[in-house]
């Protein structure tokens, strides 16, 4: 396999590793699945380069804007959906998914109603420069994804286990009901990850738009393999979504060079069905006190 | 009196670095009704766990009616006729106590995949089960929960316990593992959970009693099996057990049993 | 007895008898008038996927959203068989029937042991994926555009007009949403409503739960396979845009806005959807932002839907007259409730 591909491959591994990071964080927190990240990457990105096409906004001003604006979608998630719907250690986890999965929906809907449903080129943050990388060629846009992504995970890596609230996060994650009993800040806890899943999808989004443009309808396809992305490299280490993100990213990057551009459905499905299936136990959303 | 109806043999278990249950063994025979008591954390509600299926021993082995019981606790209890309560009622809020209850009575006519598919095409044509309501209402009553076609949702703890309770009854099972069904209840409920069990264990049921309150239990059972730290370190009359030195130190603390 | 529950003994009897009045009356209205006709087919089809949807995701707590798939599949298998075979094409409704549960039962089973949101994504990822092949295996699918019901529809011999396909949809929705009513109520009903929320006690009564789901999810395959097939015989032609994955996400919706305390819910939610989408041309480009919207928003603040604000009114009209329903409930219970639905 060229070269090139592997470049294109790293790129889009940091790019579902930072989705899958938003999830993770909510994951570790709050013990379930933010399904509507992928809508707050889209988002931000539609945001970015609606704003740097139509009103002539520098790039990272549209950019930061979309980012803010993920923010804040991230925290109304969290304000109107999660906070009245979600129960802490009972069995009904499914109106949770489903509002999450309808809210993706929505995000996805609002994008295309704001910012148009045609694809948008995204806003260029760093020239057309580059250098080569044997027989491939690296451009400046790539080392800025692989860059902010090694900043981004080290930063979080840093703050999950070395800072008090990071592992006070995950504290609260492992035994709500007993951190509620506590005292503990699990809303304002909550609100954190909220805002830190929507700062990564937002980032993701913005940044990486340049490289192939953003459209309102990949909203799904975002969450879907940042979940996926998750799920491979799993929740034990702050690495793993990254992991993850780059062994999907591979998946399908091996099934297009081999079977052309349709295969990248069916090989994500594959892998998803492949991992589902093979994973020795599955994950409970109750906590089971035994 | 034949094989005994439940049997434990050298069971342990292990989270992590914990042993939850080491070695434990004791039997239940047909009828008998047998008290499971001990302090938090002695392994009480593992046992129960292990014997239903809910998690599997790491060594060790649970015997119904002298056949090793394996698989998962459906299987379990269709094998078994085996019914068990929850420490935590696991009941669903939306439906009516009632509809809780009659679930127990459901095993025999949807026990497995083409029974179900059956069942459902049956289902589709003829849906009442109104015999079954009625026991399920009249189980119920006989425990003393009367509030039997409130939503789950709005029943006290106590009601809630009932209700697994009569969900276990319904089964009309040859072995019962109770765990914690006294917790949160009154005089009259205490008398009537205490009369149903009496009853089913004349019917030739094997009972297994956990819970905390050692005196109902005493008064209740034909033996009591006492724990302290995953292991077993009483099993015999219950007079004698409450007066026991093994009780004495697990639950005063001398710190020669059970640490 | 009061005049209101003697009235309540009543209801199973009358659920069939009064629902084939509607159906009647329904086919009446419906006629020969194109306009109507087409209304008809949208809302059997929305209504049938909804549900499909219902007997498992609303009974059993299971979201498995690859409608778009299950109803391509018996869209396809009829336009197919027309097309490019020569068999009766009555045989196409079991083949797309099975091959629709067969799938529903595969992306149920690799999720079977995993939380709920696994089976979602699985599913969404199927429906997409499906959507794509659709359009890529022009070989099998006729690829963008299409399968053209080219021969006639006929039964046993008997050739099937655009009125006789018509009323058989109205039917068919009517008996599909009579049986989910009794299987409700039925011990499976019964046992797979309790599933989602206590599972670990159905299983320990000696049900297998996975089974349970299992089956759930291969009725709906099998109910969202003949919503397929009844649009394409009643549109006599099928594309991989017919039915999009956008579709199964508004069946999402009916449920909840009908009412989730009966199948009956799901056929209203249906006519509503069809109403609003059919009529109300300006919410064109907004309209299904204003649906996901709206789904989040019933699912906070209105859960029980139609049926639910009817029945909290008749509740309310009950107690207000003499002989109603006693004191307002047991203090320590509310209590307890009030503890457990505080927001965290």
């Amino acid at each position: 396999m060229p070269l090139q591909i592997v470049v294109s491959i790293v790129e889009s591994g940091c790019f579902f590793g930072l989705l899958a990071a938003a999830m993770f964080v909510v994951r570790e927190s709050a013990g379930f699945f933010n399904f509507a990240v992928g809508g707050y990457a889209v988002f931000a990105g539609l945001c970015a380069a609606y704003l740097a096409a139509e009103h002539g906004l520098p790039p990272l001003a549209g950019v930061l804007l979309g980012v803010l604006g993920a923010v804040v979608l991230a925290l109304l998630t969290e304000a109107l959906i999660v906070r009245p719907m979600w129960k802490p250690g009972t069995n009904e986890e499914l109106p949770l998914v489903i509002a999450l999965v309808a809210s993706l929906f929505a995000l996805e809907q609002l994008a295309g109603v704001l910012f148009g449903r045609a694809a948008r080129p995204g806003p260029k943050l760093v020239g057309e420069g580059g250098f080569k990388l044997g027989s491939a060629t690296v451009t400046a846009q790539a080392v800025l994804e692989v860059a902010l992504t090694a900043v981004l995970f080290g930063l979080l890596v840093l703050w999950m286990y070395r800072s008090a609230m990071g592992r006070g996060l995950r504290a609260i994650g492992e035994n709500t009901q007993a951190a509620i009993i506590l005292g503990l800040p699990v809303r304002a806890v909550r609100i954190a990850a909220f805002t830190l899943a929507g700062l990564l999808a937002g980032l993701a989004g913005g940044v990486f738009a340049a490289r192939s443009g953003v459209a309102f309808d990949s909203a799904m396809d975002y969450t879907l393999f940042g979940f996926l992305a998750l799920v491979i490299g799993g929740t034990a280490s702050m690495w793993g979504p990254l992991l993850g993100g780059l062994v999907l990213a591979a998946i399908q990057a091996t099934a297009i060079f081999y079977f052309g551009a349709a295969a990248l459905h069916y090989a994500t499905l594959a892998a998803a069905i492949l991992f589902f299936a093979l994973r020795p136990q599955g994950i409970f959303m109750k906590r089971v006190r035994v | 009196m034949s094989a005994a109806s439940l049997e434990c043999r050298a069971l342990s278990k292990s989270y992590g670095g914990v042993r939850a249950v080491t070695d434990a063994s004791f039997a239940v025979r047909p009828g008998e009704i047998v008290g499971l008591v001990g302090p938090n954390g002695a392994g009480k509600s593992t046992v129960v766990d292990l014997i239903s299926g809910a998690q599997a021993p790491d060594s060790g082995e649970v015997l119904a009616g002298g056949v090793p019981l394996r698989g998962q606790p459906a299987r379990r209890a269709r094998r078994a006729r085996l019914a068990r309560t929850f420490q935590y009622p696991q009941v669903a809020g939306a439906l009516t106590a009632r509809d809780n209850i009659l679930i127990g009575g459901f095993a025999r006519q949807l026990s497995g995949g083409l029974s179900l598919v059956s069942a459902m095409l049956a289902g589709a044509v003829r849906p009442r089960a109104a015999v079954l309501r009625e026991e399920a209402g009249a189980t119920a009553l006989r425990l003393g929960l009367r509030r039997v076609d409130r939503l789950a949702a709005d029943l006290t703890l106590g009601e809630l316990r009932l209700l697994e309770v009569a969900r276990a009854l319904l089964q009309h099972p040859r072995v019962a593992l109770l765990d914690e069904p006294f917790a949160g209840l009154d005089g009259d409920g205490i008398h009537g959970l205490s009369e149903s069990i009496r009853t089913v264990a004349r019917d030739g049921c094997a009972v297994l009693l956990v819970d905390h309150n050692t005196d109902i239990v005493a008064a209740l059972a034909d033996r009591m099996v006492l724990m302290a730290g995953g292991t077993v370190v009483f099993d015999g009359d219950p007079a004698a057990c409450l007066t026991s030195e093994e009780m004495r130190s697990v639950y005063f603390g001398t710190g020669t049993v059970g640490d | 007895m009061t005049g209101l529950a003697r009235l309540g003994r009543l209801r199973p009897a009358a659920e069939p008898v009064l629902s084939l009045v509607v159906l009647l009356l329904a086919v009446a209205w419906v006629g020969t008038d194109g306009y109507r006709q087409d209304l008809a087919v949208l809302t059997v089809t929305y209504g049938l996927i909804g549900l499909g949807l219902y007997s498992h995701f609303i009974m059993g707590d299971s979201l498995s959203i690859a409608y778009n798939a299950y109803a391509a599949i018996g869209g396809y298998a009829l336009g197919l068989v027309a097309a490019r075979t020569g068999w009766p094409l009555l045989v196409s409704l079991p083949l797309g029937i099975v091959a629709a549960t067969l799938i529903a039962v595969l992306l149920g089973s690799v999720t079977r042991h995993l939380s709920g949101f696994f089976l979602a994504a699985v599913t969404l990822l199927f429906g997409e994926a499906f959507q794509a092949w659709l359009v890529d295996a022009d070989g099998i699918t006729g690829g963008a555009a299409g399968v053209i019901v080219s021969r006639p529809v006929t039964v046993f011999g008997h050739e099937l007009g655009r009125d006789e396909i018509v009323v058989l949809a109205l039917v068919a929705l009517w008996l599909v949403a009579l049986l989910l009513s009794r299987l409700r109520r039925s011990p499976y009903g019964v046992a797979l409503r309790a599933k989602g929320q206590a599972a670990v006690a159905v299983e320990a009564a000696g049900i297998p739960v996975t089974v349970l789901t299992l089956i759930s999810l291969g009725i709906g395959g099998a109910i969202g396979s003949l919503a397929g097939a009844i649009f394409t015989a009643a549109n006599l032609s099928i594309l991989p845009e017919s039915i999009p994955l956008s579709v199964a996400f508004l069946a999402v919706f009916i449920p909840f806005l009908g009412g989730r305390s009966s199948p009956w819910g799901v056929v209203i939610g249906a006519l509503l959807v069809t109403e609003l989408t059919f009529n109300l041309n300006f919410f064109q480009d907004s309209g299904t932002l204003l649906f996901a919207v709206a789904v989040v928003v019933v699912l906070i603040f209105a859960p029980e839907g139609l049926i639910g604000v009817g029945r909290d009114l008749l509740a309310r009209v009950r107690r207000a007259l003499p002989g109603g329903a006693g004191p307002a409930g047991d203090p320590d219970a509310a209590t307890d409730r009030e503890l457990e639905r505080r927001p965290v």
